[in-house]
């Protein structure tokens, strides 16, 4: 269907320069994109007026209630992937991506519910997972590890702020962790 | 949006996102902006079936989906011989954050990269991209899809302060990336 579009070769003073722009095959072919969105919308601010910026973030907030439920269940999920787990020393491909899958999930959704500890800790888990290699002993310690310290923070009602309990999770979380990763 | 913005009733918007929950949050945010041609698609099979038989204005999409993933979806949607929509813009809202990631998604045919968690205004403000800055497609044998030479954006949309506590988390981990890092690296050839 492209091909069914008008198109310009690129000519002129803003013509690509060098072989590099112009592409491996040697030829680079621009196309003004035939997309005109503005015709249908007209003119609006570059920035969503703060008013309503805040309206619909009340509409995120108003969801908070069923996102911490279906983190619930993402959390007992992530457990039983691990409790499943028969090889300590390393996961098998599958067993990977499916840890990958949920904990992916929860590091995006976790902080625009106020669930900044878990969401970071879910990142920290992923990163793991998509370079076990970072892992020098057994790999499911380690990711029961970062398992256990979002079901605390999560149980603990944790949100980021600064919190005594929050702190105490945190340390020993770090501590554990710099001992496996020196293992 | 109202009398003093844009008129977004006449677009029409397909999210593809497997998450539930995330799903009904950008379609809420997307009717609070006024959006109305609402499609939803919970895999990118499903999303390809809806692109190809449907109008659809904008892309919303997720990139870890079962079936067929983000990133298969834009190389199809670009580059399929039978593709309907090829020059569609496409957004993506992804928890993905590194630097691999986002050159990977530029490079399928990506126009606009968001980083979760998500915000009305960073939703928002991306659309205002694609619709007051739509790029020119470039084809060469190994690429088409938005031009990637673009350059910076001119807008700044900060950066988020975190306590400290935060901090030293996120200083366990390996480099990624913050919302205008990864605008810088979308435009970049």
């Amino acid at each position: 269907m492209a091909d069914q579009h008008n198109r310009e070769i690129w000519k002129g003073r803003d013509e690509p320069q060098g072989p590099r722009e112009r592409g491996k095959a040697g030829d680079c072919e621009v196309i003004p994109s035939p997309i005109k969105l503005k015709v249908k919308t007209g003119d609006g601010p570059a920035k969503l007026p703060r008013k309503k910026a805040q309206e619909l973030d009340q509409l995120i907030e108003s969801q908070r209630d069923l996102y911490l439920e279906i983190l619930d269940q993402e959390l007992r999920e992530l457990r039983r992937l691990v409790a499943g787990i028969k090889n300590h020393a390393v996961l098998t491909v599958e067993e990977n991506r499916g840890l990958f899958f949920i904990a992916h999930r929860i590091r995006g959704e976790a902080v625009m519910n106020g669930q900044n500890v878990v969401g970071i800790i879910a990142n920290l888990l992923c990163e793991c997972l998509d370079t076990p290699d970072m892992i020098r002993g057994p790999q499911v310690p380690f990711i029961a590890l970062h398992v256990e310290a979002m079901v605390a923070s999560h149980a603990a009602q944790i949100t980021g702020e600064t919190d005594v309990r929050a702190q105490e999770i945190i340390n020993g979380f770090k501590a554990a962790r710099a001992k496996l990763l020196s293992a | 949006m109202g009398d003093q913005g844009y008129d977004f009733t006449k677009l029409s918007v397909l999210i593809v996102e497997d998450s539930v929950y995330m799903r009904k949050i950008v379609k809420m945010l997307l009717s609070g902006l006024g959006f109305r041609l609402v499609y939803e698609a919970e895999d990118g099979a499903s999303a390809l079936n809806l692109i190809n038989t449907n109008p659809i204005d904008i892309v919303f999409l997720d990139w870890e989906m079962p079936i067929l993933n983000g990133i298969e979806f834009v190389q199809t949607v670009r580059n399929a011989p039978d593709s309907m929509n090829p020059f569609v813009p496409i957004v993506m809202l992804s928890a993905h954050s590194e630097v691999k990631r986002i050159v990977q998604a530029r490079d399928a045919g990506v126009n606009e990269f968001v980083v979760k968690p998500l915000s009305a205004q960073t939703l928002y403000t991306r659309l205002v991209s694609v619709i007051e800055r739509p790029r020119p497609f470039v084809r060469t044998k190994s690429f088409f899809g938005p031009d990637r030479r673009r350059k910076m954006p001119e807008s700044f949309f900060g950066t988020e302060r975190r306590s400290d506590m935060l901090e030293q988390l996120k200083a366990l981990g390996s480099m990624a990336m913050g919302q205008d890092e990864i605008d810088g690296v979308m435009a970049k050839g």
